[in-house]
């Protein structure tokens, strides 16, 4: 559940939300792609502290320290695998497997707390993707949110049926969660069905170019959001 | 019917808190009595279905307690609680996943450990009382809406707990659907059960059930008998609610005076014969009716 918390998107005004929605993909995208490129354990922790920093700077350094802490048993299974079953022996590459994993998340969660449906389809848009595609990706986010609902409901219902999730064997449990998984399904399938239908009859998918109510048009703060990230970049990589 | 002295569900000075910050509950009491079917009445948001999530343990309190036949919620599983309160959701939906209509019923008696011959006798008898037994063999999902919140109904009453919660069971469903759940309520009574039903639906209200509690904003405003609860203006004002429309239809006749200061008619077959009287009379060259 916490985990699908990083992608419920929620307004603020801070200097993070103000800028273009492309700077921002941008700024996660660099993050996630040095923490690719890097190697050691200092800089992948450079990485997950810079993306604690701005999201002080967006006043949602809690939240994204929640998903970073929901992502820490995921992370202590890489470290572990790879420990285990890597070609290494030592620990230095296990542990930056494992932080590499919690710098993509920050990173990427990042963006999507900070940026709201509606800029994610005007940025995709922008980078030419047709309006079905952007249609689809903002929804399926757009979705998320509900869908923790869903779980929580559904999980509600069967636990009142006696079902203990949490208790019995490793097998057992996963098969209790195979319980959830199908009324989600179904649940899911339906409500994408009344979506679709709902869509089509607001004009959806009208062979005529829509058109659209705002812009991405960058500000001057935003080259300066630019010119920033540039020189990190280039600061980290000499470091 | 009523044993006021058997309380089955205590809600002491409960306050509840959702993760995300709002308050939902602030400071409730209530007292659920042995075989009394109870309703509770408010508008979205007024806190009716956070309340009915503490008597099996789904919810917490924040502050304050509630007893389920003297157990304290805050110290049992829901697993222990479903025994005693079955829950009935609103949407069918979000509980149903089995392949077949008896696993689905089999589902709960299984999780509480019965043997195979007992489950068995229990899932058709529950079956069979929700006329569903011929549908055994198909999925849940290919049934009707109705036969659906049915199955659901069976799917609790098939382990008998001694109290049910029924989640708007009357929502989104047409007429004969709530003649079939009235029914069912008739036929809890008759059981013994304790029925405790969140809902809208004040005509519904008036003619199924013992009392009515009445919330607002996180608190109970009123708990009494329909008649005078669903009778008092000001207090369904304050909670949003539309009187029944006998109980409008009464306002009007007293303002005619037909009906005496305070007196209200909420059963037709008693108001009938005085409209037909004031009728008479002004037909008679009587009083002038309505």
């Amino acid at each position: 559940m916490e985990a699908l918390r990083a992608f419920r998107f929620k307004r603020e005004n801070t200097v993070i939300d103000r800028a273009d929605p492309r700077v921002r993909a941008l700024l996660s995208v660099s993050l996630a792609a040095l923490s690719l490129y890097v190697q050691s354990l200092e800089k992948q922790l450079l990485i997950i502290l810079t993306a604690l920093a701005v999201a002080a700077a967006a006043r949602r350094l809690k939240r994204l320290a929640g998903v970073i802490k929901a992502a820490l048993p995921l992370s202590a299974m890489i470290f572990a695998l790879n420990w285990l079953f890597g070609p290494g022996t030592g620990l230095v590459q296990p542990l930056v497997l494992a932080l590499r994993f919690l710098a993509l998340s920050a990173s990427l969660s990042l963006f999507f707390m900070t940026t709201s449906p509606d800029e994610l389809s005007l940025l995709l848009e922008s980078m030419r993707l047709p309006r079905e595609y952007s249609m689809l990706v903002t929804m399926s986010f757009r979705f998320v949110p509900t869908l923790a609902l869903d779980v929580e409901a559904v999980m509600h219902a069967l636990q009142s049926r006696g079902l203990e999730l949490e208790r019995g064997s490793i097998t057992r449990r996963v098969k209790n969660y195979l319980y959830l998984m199908v009324p989600l399904i179904v649940h899911e399938v339906r409500r994408s069905l009344m979506a679709a239908e709902a869509l089509e009859a607001r004009g959806f998918g009208s062979p005529r170019k829509p058109s659209r109510y705002r812009e991405l048009r960058a500000k001057t703060s935003d080259y300066l959001f630019i010119a920033l990230l540039a020189a990190y970049i280039v600061l980290f990589l000499a470091l | 019917m009523l044993h006021e002295g058997n309380v089955v569900v205590q809600v002491r000075d409960l306050y509840y808190t959702y993760p995300g910050g709002i308050e939902a509950l602030k400071g409730v009491d209530l007292e659920v009595y042995q075989g009394e079917v109870l309703a509770i009445m408010g508008e979205n948001g007024a806190g009716k279905t956070t309340l009915v999530k503490h008597f099996n343990g789904i919810l917490k309190p924040t502050r304050g307690q509630v007893l389920v036949k003297g157990i304290d919620t805050r110290h049992a599983s829901v697993a222990e609680l479903s025994r005693i309160v079955g829950f009935v959701f609103q949407n069918p939906d979000h509980q149903l996943f089995a392949d077949t209509v008896y696993e689905e019923v089999a589902f709960a008696l299984r999780n509480f450990g019965y043997p195979e011959h007992v489950i068995e006798s229990r899932v058709k008898w529950a079956l069979n009382l929700m006329d569903l037994w011929k549908y055994r063999t198909r999925s849940p999902f290919s049934l009707s809406v109705g036969e659906r919140k049915r199955l659901t109904i069976a799917s609790v009453l098939a382990y008998d707990p001694e109290i049910i919660v029924l989640d708007e069971p009357t929502a989104g469903q047409d007429h004969l659907q709530k003649e079939k759940i009235s029914e069912i309520i008739h036929l809890l009574r008759l059981m013994g059960k304790t029925v405790v039903i969140v809902t809208h639906d004040v005509e519904f209200v008036t003619e199924h059930v013992d009392r009515v509690a009445v919330m607002a904003r996180g608190k109970i405003l009123a708990v009494g008998p329909p008649q005078r609860v669903l009778c008092d203006p000001r207090l369904l004002r304050e909670a949003r609610l539309v009187a029944p429309q006998l109980v409008r239809l009464s306002l009007i006749l007293r303002r005619h005076g037909i009906l005496n200061e305070g007196e209200y008619e909420w059963r037709a077959d008693k108001l009938a014969p005085k409209l037909i009287k004031a009728l008479r009379g002004g037909a008679d060259g009587g009083s002038p009716g309505i």
